[in-house]
């Protein structure tokens, strides 16, 4: 059914059979939020506002973030009381800057990690590999991680093995938390005096990607180039002003609540694991048309695509729920 | 079934005739364009263009080269929205005086363009490439659910 749910999604879109078939194969891919359209009219009517160029914006949005984060129903985050926040442009420039601040180290991430990562330091000649049973932590390293993972869109079963891992051999970690915000069922602890960087985004949450709309937490003896923009107020005020919006007008669960049970009804028709991110499931074999390959071209990386968890991303379907119901409803559609 | 023709290099004002199956749609001097609406039978189809009434006065030689000639030529061909590209050349130009001159887009003599293909289109195109190219062998279940798709979108709009 997932197939046919695709074809149709992309033939509402396009009744041209070749757009069809170049968007089917992209159709459960990717990690965009859902397209929702009161959530845009919301955005417009900020910016109708005209107001975006107080800085007023940034204190606002930098100051309500953790209280509401900490909202979350089914999320609990722990100790980040113990970090200085500074805006962030998405999680990107927080990962840019751990990576030079780190940049004597050499970089470690797990198989399945966001290719950003991986494509940054293979171009610049940075020292890095995965971590694996051959090639485990070790001192001198600096880690990143996702949590809830990457791969799967779920929390590591051995995040907390890995954090006193990491605490153990001084091994300074960057946690990425841009999921959190869509998730469900994470107990997110960065108390742990490894942790150097947490880092949040919206884009995820809401269609926002390209306002870059970030949050980052370090410990307060960092300083660098993005704690020194942060502290001249230098960053993007219209960014924060619809961030403040969106954290002021949804709870951090809204997204989670708003499409839990179509994640859990769309995975149960269609043999897919649902993941603690609502965006995604990860399914078995028979979905390794959907695999990493196409991400991977895109990103010119040559690893084998068996390599990572078929995640699956269900924004469209989200978006197209109409069309689900639909062909749920007909079990044979006779041509 | 929607038809649409164009054509270039069209001198002195050739006639032509323009048919599927043995419906003839359009008679008279050759236009840079056509788009044709019509209702045609699932299966087997002939497109036809035929070159007519050229006289030997509409070619002029002198010296021993021809200086202007009447003719044309065919440069697009899309059915149903979708454009033949390179299966145009699976055509031929059945010539008055007898030749057959296979891929020939070209309309000097007189003679007919024959293009043979199937209703709905875009099934023949997608077996046709893959016959040739042999790299689409999931050409008939994407078509399937394709047409699937266009049926349940039908039944959205019907409620």
């Amino acid at each position: 059914m997932h197939k046919q749910l695709a074809w149709a999604i992309a033939a509402n879109h396009s009744e041209d059979f070749f757009h069809c078939r170049d968007q089917v194969r992209y159709l459960y891919q990717g990690s965009r939020a859902v397209q929702d359209t009161n959530i845009m009219h919301n955005i417009n009517q900020v910016l109708d506002t005209k107001s975006w160029q107080n800085y007023i914006h940034l204190d606002r949005f930098k100051a309500n973030f953790a209280p509401w984060l900490l909202q979350h129903s089914s999320n609990s985050v722990i100790g980040l009381d113990q970090y200085c926040v500074n805006f962030s442009a998405g999680t990107t420039q927080a990962f840019d800057s751990f990576y030079f601040r780190c940049r004597e180290r050499r970089f470690r991430c797990f198989v399945g990690e966001y290719f950003y990562h991986i494509k940054t330091w293979i171009n610049n000649n940075v020292d890095w590999s995965f971590v694996t049973e051959q090639d485990p932590l070790t001192a001198g390293d600096a880690l990143v991680i996702s949590m809830p993972f990457c791969d799967t869109g779920s929390a590591p079963a051995d995040y907390q093995a890995i954090i006193d891992q990491c605490t153990a051999l001084n091994i300074p970690v960057l946690v990425d938390a841009c999921y959190y915000v869509i998730s469900g069922g994470i107990k997110l602890d960065v108390s742990a005096k490894c942790i150097d960087t947490v880092a949040f985004s919206l884009s995820k949450a809401f269609p926002v990607g390209n306002l870059r709309i970030g949050i980052r937490y370090t410990r307060p003896s960092t300083a660098d180039g993005q704690s020194l923009h942060d502290s001249i107020n230098y960053n993007n005020t219209m960014s924060a002003q619809i961030g403040s919006m969106l954290i002021d007008t949804y709870s951090s669960d809204y997204v989670y609540n708003k499409y839990r049970q179509q994640q859990l009804e769309f995975c149960n028709a269609v043999n897919l694991d649902a993941s603690n991110c609502v965006l995604f499931a990860v399914g078995n074999d028979s979905w390794n048309e959907y695999n990493r390959r196409n991400l991977l071209q895109q990103y010119q990386l040559s690893f084998d695509p068996n390599l990572f968890a078929n995640r699956i991303s269900l924004t469209h379907v989200f978006e197209n729920w109409p069309l689900f119901e639909l062909l749920k409803n007909e079990t044979t559609v006779s041509i | 079934m929607k038809l649409q023709l164009a054509f270039d290099r069209i001198v002195d004002d050739p006639q032509c005739k323009i048919l599927i199956n043995q419906h003839t749609l359009y008679e008279g001097v050759t236009q840079s364009e056509y788009t044709f609406n019509l209702a045609v039978p699932v299966g087997s189809c002939r497109l036809t263009i035929v070159h007519c009434d050229k006289k030997p006065e509409h070619t002029i030689v002198e010296n021993g080269i021809i200086v202007r000639d009447r003719s044309f030529e065919l440069v697009k061909c899309m059915i149903d929205g979708y454009d033949l590209q390179e299966l145009i050349w699976l055509s031929r130009f059945v010539a008055d005086h007898g030749e057959v001159y296979n891929s020939c887009l070209f309309f000097g003599p007189n003679g007919e363009f024959q293009l043979d293909f199937e209703n709905p289109v875009l099934r023949w195109i997608l077996r046709s490439r893959h016959e040739r190219d042999n790299n689409d062998p999931q050409w008939e279940q994407d078509f399937e659910y394709y047409q699937q798709a266009c049926k349940l979108l039908q039944l959205t709009s019907n409620k």
